[in-house]
């Protein structure tokens, strides 16, 4: 299998997901209390992720393998299957859908409700675009660390979340608009499917259990996650029927 | 004390949304890493039963969120 292109594009979508999500709070905050704030929040935010990077980061080659396996491969599978959980209950009507255009609504009204500072920093629209900046990033981090350092593809995960930077900011730049056009939960879904398998793949390499097939397990995991959770959203959906408070589509 | 404590809840809050369906996949990894201690069963035969124990909480958390 091509490691370089499996951990990418995971890290693409993922990155993708939360990054327009905070892209919505900051063009909110930017709209309501002005871009100068907006793009402090928003820089201060990614100053403290690399901070946090820089003094984490080397710390991770000192960990043998085998546990950095285990241990991340666990935290992935937490992360993933709770955002997997997430998109098949939202997918099936449980849980209502993700709205970038609600999100971004209720962030500049809120905002805009409070008075504008007279001189000096508006440091609560600050700080609502370092929360968001720095609350999405730190997901993005996780996930390219954790996808990076246990496959030794820390630069192609990184070029994943890189390049979905570039292309939300390059979108809501062109836009000024939140990014509500995005199939968040369907992007959620399938990176939600990619991060359970590889959790699922690195948790059992580090407690030493072995894979039919060798990496190529790891295809059967994905197949294996996509189907349980269709089978999830159907009977999610029939549960609702059931219950008489009907299931969209 | 309050920021500490709302910044730890933050980082938590990537991992366990739903309490229950967290707990029960600690639960099947805990059994799993006994299972592997003990030397129950092959290695090959564990890490499937691995994944189809992960698939089967899943599937009972969604069903179970649906009902209530």
């Amino acid at each position: 299998m091509n490691t370089g292109l499996s951990v990418a594009a995971p890290s693409f979508l993922a990155s993708l997901v939360e990054f327009v999500e905070a892209l919505t709070i900051v063009l909110a905050v930017g709209a309501t209390r002005g871009w100068k704030n907006a793009g402090t929040g928003a820089l201060a935010g990614v100053a403290a992720l690399a901070i946090a990077v820089a003094a984490l980061g080397p710390a991770l080659g000192r960990i043998p393998i085998a546990a950095l396996q285990l241990a991340v491969g666990i935290l992935l599978l937490f992360f993933g299957m709770r955002w997997l959980r997430k998109a098949i209950l939202r997918y099936a009507g449980v849980l209502p859908l993700h709205d970038e255009a609600a999100v971004y609504a209720a962030t500049a009204g809120r905002l805009g409700a409070t008075a504008l500072p007279i001189g000096g920093r508006d440091w609560s629209a600050i700080a609502t675009s370092f929360n968001a900046v720095a609350l999405e990033g730190l997901e993005v981090v996780f996930i390219v660390i954790a996808l990076g350092a246990t496959a030794g593809a820390l630069a192609a995960a990184a070029a994943g979340a890189a390049f979905a930077a570039a292309v939300v900011l390059l979108a809501g730049f062109a836009l000024r608009a939140p990014l509500a056009r995005v199939p968040e939960n369907t992007l959620k879904f399938a990176v939600g499917v990619m991060l359970s398998a590889f959790g699922t793949y690195w948790t059992a390499e580090g407690l030493r259990f072995a894979w039919p097939g060798s990496d190529f397990a790891l295809l059967g995991l994905v197949l294996g996650f996509l189907a349980a959770s269709g089978l999830a959203v159907l009977l999610a959906r029939a549960s609702l029927r059931a219950r008489g408070t009907g299931a969209p589509r | 004390m309050t920021r500490v404590r709302a910044a730890a809840d933050e980082l938590a809050g990537l991992f366990v949304d739903d309490r229950l369906f967290a707990l029960a996949l600690a639960l099947w990894l805990a059994a799993m890493a006994g299972a592997g201690a003990l030397g129950i069963a092959t290695p090959q035969a564990r890490a499937p039963v691995l994944f189809v124990g992960l698939a089967a909480i899943l599937l009972a958390s969604v069903v179970r969120a649906a009902r209530r």
